[in-house]
């Protein structure tokens, strides 16, 4: 363990895995509470457009996939705010359309595109000090966002329409959360990847709602599960010699797995005696 | 001369080019129980959401003149949402914190005070997927009435109760209309509100009668209703609403 420690990459890779979980966990309470778990898996795929086209025109790819975020979460809100359309019908569209949009942006690059593979599994390799200072920004911005609309935050999730009725500016949370999810999504994937962000956005806050008498609670017990996760996730890559992103995912589950047998056998078995 | 609280004039209210309400007019005072009643798709609900506001783009006026405490026809919540009872209610108060504060110790104190008025301060620190359906709607009448308001407006709070509660909901309400508060109630229940409300107003899409309970007759109820209703009259006082194809 302390050999692991020795090496620069794997301080980074450590320090982002552990940022990323974080932020994804705090966030994945209110996405598991609100039923909106399609978003993660959007904000990613949307990103590969992004990040595509930074590639194709050798583009700052952290600046690009941030815009393309923020302009996902903000599109999201928009057109979803029409009643007409519904918010998953928009992601599942302009998912789509970015992951097309990508593929013909490599299409078109000529020669090799190393860096493919490692943003859809996530690569220890690619992440440096400069992500762990991005990824440290991003969570705590979440933190704040949290702590200053705690209330709201509860609200918007428990009821939205009834919150709007007693006076919280739900639109404003909505839109504020949308884009911090987007960018917690964007700046996650070289780490965790593409493909597999998702988990994390869902699974804590799975098992948080598991045992949490309160959202407080819940919030807590989600990031211990990711701050977990995160950690021996790429502990494991590092030895196993695969992508970060698929051994966090991994440990994640197996923790929600021994989770829900914990819950299971409390509530079912136990109760009944 | 009694304080006017409510005041409604040529209201119309039109989703896409169905016409949902058409030239309401109406005005409720200060101590009125208003009970509202009429068919399914009348617009009963549409009525109150105008009211409170959640929907827009009407033609007509309505002014209204006191606070206004909600409770909702039924909380659509997910029901192993971590929130306990006594949050729900704070929620009620929400107007009175704003963002960036947090609620304090005397805001915690008028929960606790309204749930022991309403006979559920048992349930304070119980999560609300655990509550009852009769439960729950006290629950949510307790944050209708923490922001201590003029005007109490209900949406069927029978719905999805056992009778036994239902009669407990409208024994509160009784207790504080006498006390003063102004109450609508829309509800499916007419034998109910014709006994409960002292005025009754009879929707369908438009307003086919405003009068007071007392004065209610089956011809009324023949106006909205397509079943043939009779009105049953004991000492000149409403009781019972029962249907002739029984």
């Amino acid at each position: 363990m302390i050999e692991l420690l020795s090496y620069d990459f794997m301080i980074y890779a450590i320090l982002t895995a552990v940022l990323a979980s974080f932020s994804a966990s705090l966030l994945s309470n209110y996405i598991v509470l609100k039923k909106m778990e399609f978003i993660g898996e959007g904000a990613a795929h949307t990103a590969f457009g992004g990040i595509a086209l930074a590639i194709l025109f050798d583009l700052n790819i952290d600046l690009i996939s941030i815009i393309t975020a923020i302009l996902f979460g903000t599109a999201i809100y928009f057109i979803s705010k029409k009643e007409k359309v519904n918010e998953n019908s928009v992601i599942g569209m302009l998912l789509s359309f970015s992951m097309a949009l990508g593929v013909i942006f490599l299409y078109l690059k000529p020669g090799y595109t190393p860096e493919l593979t490692s943003y859809l599994f996530g690569d220890i390799l690619m992440v440096n000090a400069e992500d762990v200072k991005i990824l440290s920004g991003v969570l705590s911005t979440i933190i704040l966002f949290i702590i200053l609309f705690n209330k709201e935050l509860k609200y918007y999730a428990y009821n939205p329409r009834m919150a709007k009725n007693f006076g919280v500016p739900v639109n404003l949370i909505s839109f504020i959360f949308l884009i911090i999810v987007s960018i917690v999504v964007v700046t996650s994937v070289k780490i965790i990847g593409i493909i597999l962000v998702t988990s994390l956005l869902i699974t804590p806050g799975v098992i948080g709602k598991l045992f949490a008498k309160s959202l407080n609670q819940m919030i807590v017990i989600s990031s211990l599960a990711g701050i977990f996760s995160g950690f021996f996730g790429i502990v494991i890559a590092y030895y196993l010699n695969i992508p970060p992103g698929p051994s966090i995912v991994v440990t994640l589950f197996s923790l929600f797995l021994i989770s829900y047998l914990i819950f299971y056998l409390k509530t079912k078995v136990f109760v009944k005696k | 001369m009694r304080e006017k609280l409510i005041s409604v004039k040529d209201l119309s209210y039109k989703v896409e080019d169905t016409e949902i309400l058409k030239f309401i007019t109406f005005d409720i005072y200060r101590n009125d129980f208003v009970g509202i009643i009429g068919p399914n798709g009348a617009g009963k609900s549409t009525l109150i959401k105008l009211l409170i506001g959640e929907y827009e783009n009407y033609t007509g006026k309505i002014e209204i003149n006191g606070k206004i405490g909600y409770v909702p026809q039924k909380d659509e919540y997910d029901k192993s949402f971590p929130i306990r009872a006594f949050e729900v209610v704070l929620m009620g108060m929400y107007k009175n914190v704003g963002l960036f504060k947090k609620y304090k110790k005397e805001h915690y104190e008028k929960v606790m005070e309204i749930m022991k008025m309403l006979g559920i301060e048992y349930l304070y620190n119980r999560k609300v997927g655990k509550l009852s359906g009769g439960e729950y709607q006290r629950l949510s009448l307790a944050r209708a009435l923490i922001s201590d308001p003029d005007i109490l407006i209900l949406d069927e709070p029978e719905a999805g109760v056992d009778s036994k509660a239902q009669i407990k909901i409208y024994n509160i309400l009784e207790e504080l209309n006498k006390k003063g508060m102004t109450i609508i109630m829309v509800s499916h229940d007419i034998s109910m509100v014709v006994k409960k409300a002292n005025t009754i107003m009879c929707l369908n899409k438009t307003l086919h009668c405003h009068k007071n309970a007392i004065d209610m007759t089956s011809e009324d109820l023949k106006k909205i209703y397509s079943e043939e209703l009779e009105l049953l009259v004991h000492i000149n006082k409403p009781i019972k609403v029962v249907s002739r194809n029984d």
